[in-house]
């Protein structure tokens, strides 16, 4: 080790190139190479993927297709496997991008991988088109995707999802009480100096629904007295369907006993009635 | 999903924390979100959970490995090796490859481990972590991907093994060695063994190194940890943090693992032992916290907390699902903490004794649970001592299941390697220490 930084020394005086190989040289002694062994010679078959030839295109765009090397040649997988690189290059912000795939014979078949990435994109605004008191935050946290990399401001921006995450908000917005509400599909503008794009979602989410009045029907007064106390909502409060689910449940264990939820929207289209119906005991 | 998967996204998506788990995030945390996610992997395997198993000469050699295989694949740099005290193995997001200790003790060769490997490597290579984390999200979509990326990784692992020259005949040795139960996410086991079989098309040129890996495993602990906790006598007994804790008679007790479950009428204790500093933040998240005097101390209790999700933002939210993944009491639960290292050396492991207790009222339970702790004695330590491999060599040519007659406990020598491999008189085999 010693020789080593003599060595190197003379080649080109100064401490810190000294201090640089000493680093050097402990690192190779600290984890030294493995010990190569001759390579087995591969079989080159129509049935198996010999190479994956990419054209000017970076290893981590394609990532999923390269390993694809030394595969059976699977020409669906492969179909099924360029859609999800493509998808992976949509979410790091390239909703244009496109991967051509080219099969070819050689060492059994040989796969050519282009690129064309399109312009980079990163979602400036999302923004709600409605006054409703639906929170916010939730919203937003409704509609991000991929651990907040994905339709979340400074990420990217997936149509698809955002149309899918839209359906499920607006599911959300029923079971808050909102229940004739609809959201439209996003619309987005695209900055293409800025790289940015801009979404609004227009929400017509309607009134928002009170709970009515809350009955209980069958068993006896007190049976039915205890169901609606457990059921935990009383009429006048905002419709709230996951809360009403939960007190149904609450009341099926409190009672051990089988109770039907019905509810339906009053004559006012204000409120929805809450009735829980209790089995008999047979 | 893999918790580590879940980990290391936080250091992907929103900006690493600056500290994990009472350690300093590296630097790479600020500028590689890959290796920082693979730092965080490891950081909740050693601090949070105590899966790490410590062998340095065997993580070396297991690391070689994957440095060797590394050279034919397109990685920029070969993954680190961490060799897990369990049998998981998996690649997290990040530059990590987790091998499970006890997927280790089933091979029979260097070529067999290696296989092992390449096929972790080609997740690494082909970002399979990544696309499970952000990938397509529709649940067909997602599971067809990993499935996919399952049979990618076994196939392109005999490429890899060539490159690396390791006999391809090894891959469907090893699968066959370590693959048990279907699941959703891989094809059925014997599809996966006919198709890499194809592939290696019974190869067997190229280096096997039976001897070499009988070499670095000698000595290897065999099947779960016992010192991580081990009925012993009339007590419960965790050798690495050095506790004993008295199960009383009339008590109902089983283990699960590495965990102790008590029940006495509708009360219950469930013990487990974790990383020390993952008890130290438990402990002071606990609501209603206070300390409490015990024959190994104080210790924390309190009520594990509930979350309430409607005001978090994103990365709380993801913070809140890093910390789910992790060994933790069921929110509402009373919990005593017990933070200790083991007393035997400087430098022994030190940990967390998690106890919940599930009483609905019986302080009685309670207090002869709580007064059962105490330090583990010197005959405990020893019998919770976990079986080692002990390595044999053949006197004769002869199968596996013959060979193994010489061993203390022949039957779970046989579980250590396949029982119809014939070996050269001088070979050698595993067995276990007694």
């Amino acid at each position: 080790m010693v020789r080593a930084v003599a060595a190197g020394s003379r080649l080109a005086p100064g401490f810190a190139v000294q201090r640089a190989l000493l680093l050097a040289v402990l690192v190779v002694a600290c984890h030294p190479a493995p010990v190569s062994y001759p390579a087995v010679a591969a079989v080159c078959s129509p049935a198996r993927i010999g190479k994956v030839e990419l054209h000017d295109v970076a290893v981590a765009d394609v990532a999923p297709l390269v390993v694809l090397e030394g595969a059976f040649d699977d020409p669906e997988r492969t179909d099924r496997i360029t859609a999800v690189a493509t998808e992976m290059l949509r979410v790091r912000g390239y909703p244009h991008a496109k991967i051509r795939v080219m099969r070819a014979s050689g060492c059994g078949v040989e796969l050519h991988v282009w690129v064309d990435r399109g312009l980079q994109y990163r979602l400036a605004d999302l923004e709600f088109e409605t006054d409703d008191a639906f929170p916010d935050a939730e919203r937003l946290a409704a509609v991000e995707d991929a651990l907040g990399t994905v339709n979340a401001v400074g990420g990217a921006y997936v149509e698809d999802r955002l149309r899918r995450a839209l359906a499920a908000l607006e599911r959300r917005y029923h079971d808050a009480g909102w229940i004739d509400a609809s959201i439209d599909p996003p619309q987005a503008t695209y900055d293409d100096a800025r790289g940015a794009v801009t979404v609004v979602v227009p929400i017509h989410a309607g009134p928002r629904y009170r709970i009515g009045s809350v009955i209980a029907h069958g068993g006896g007064p007190e049976t039915r007295a205890a169901v609606v106390d457990a059921l935990g909502v009383k009429g006048g409060q905002w419709y709230d369907a996951a809360r009403v689910r939960f007190g149904i449940d609450r009341a099926r264990r409190r009672l051990e006993r089988r109770i039907e939820l019905r509810v339906r929207v009053g004559d006012d289209h204000k409120t929805i009635d809450v009735e829980a119906v209790v089995g008999r005991i047979e | 999903m893999k918790p580590a998967l879940v980990i290391a996204a936080l250091a992907a998506a929103c900006g690493a924390p600056t500290s994990y788990l009472g350690a300093e995030t590296p630097s790479s945390c600020g500028n590689d979100p890959e290796r920082c996610a693979g730092w965080l992997a490891e950081r909740d395997l050693d601090a949070g959970e105590l899966d790490v198993y410590n062998d340095p000469a065997l993580r070396a050699y297991v690391q070689a490995i994957a440095d060797r295989l590394a050279r034919g694949a397109r990685v920029a740099r070969p993954p680190r090796v961490v060799i897990s005290d369990h049998d998981g193995t998996y690649a997290p997001f990040g530059d990590r490859i987790v091998i499970g200790r006890i997927t280790i003790e089933k091979l029979g060769s260097e070529a067999e481990l290696a296989a092992i490997v390449a096929h972790e490597l080609v997740h690494v290579e082909g970002h399979h972590a990544t696309v499970s984390l952000f990938g397509p999200e529709a649940d067909s979509t997602w599971l067809a991907a990993r499935r996919d990326a399952e049979a990618v990784a076994d196939e392109r692992a005999v490429a890899l093994l060539e490159l690396a020259g390791y006999a391809p005949a090894a891959m469907p040795r090893a699968l066959i060695a370590e693959l048990e139960a279907d699941d959703d996410e891989h094809a059925p086991r014997d599809e996966r063994i006919t198709r890499v079989a194809a592939l290696a098309a019974n190869r067997k040129t190229g280096f096997e190194g039976r001897a070499e890996l009988m070499r670095h495993v000698e000595h290897m602990i065999v099947g779960r940890d016992t010192r991580l906790g081990v009925a012993v006598g009339s007590a419960w007994v965790v050798a690495n943090l050095g506790i004993a804790l008295e199960v009383p008679d009339r008590d109902l007790a089983r283990s699960q693992g590495d965990s102790l479950v008590l029940h006495h009428g509708r009360s219950t204790l469930d013990a487990y032992a974790i990383g020390a500093p993952w008890a130290k933040e438990l402990a002071t998240q606990l609501d209603q916290r206070a300390t409490t005097a015990t024959a190994l101390g104080t210790v924390t209790v309190g009520v594990a907390r509930s979350h309430d999700d409607h005001d978090e933002t994103s990365l709380q939210r993801l913070e809140r699902a890093v910390r789910a993944t992790l060994p933790q009491p069921t929110p509402g639960t009373w919990v005593v903490i017990l933070e200790r290292c083991a007393p035997t050396a400087p430098g022994a492991p030190c940990g967390g004794l998690v106890l919940e207790l599930a009483v609905h009222g019986d302080a009685i339970a309670r207090a002869r649970w709580l007064g059962g702790l105490r330090a583990a004695t010197p005959r405990e330590l020893a019998a919770a001592e976990p079986r080692h491999i002990a390595i044999a060599y053949a006197p004769r040519a002869a199968s596996i299941r013959e060979l193994v007659a010489v061993c203390p406990d022949p039957t779970a020598a046989l579980t250590l390697d396949n029982a119809d491999r014939v070996l050269a008189a001088g070979e050698p085999f595993k067995c276990t220490n007694r």
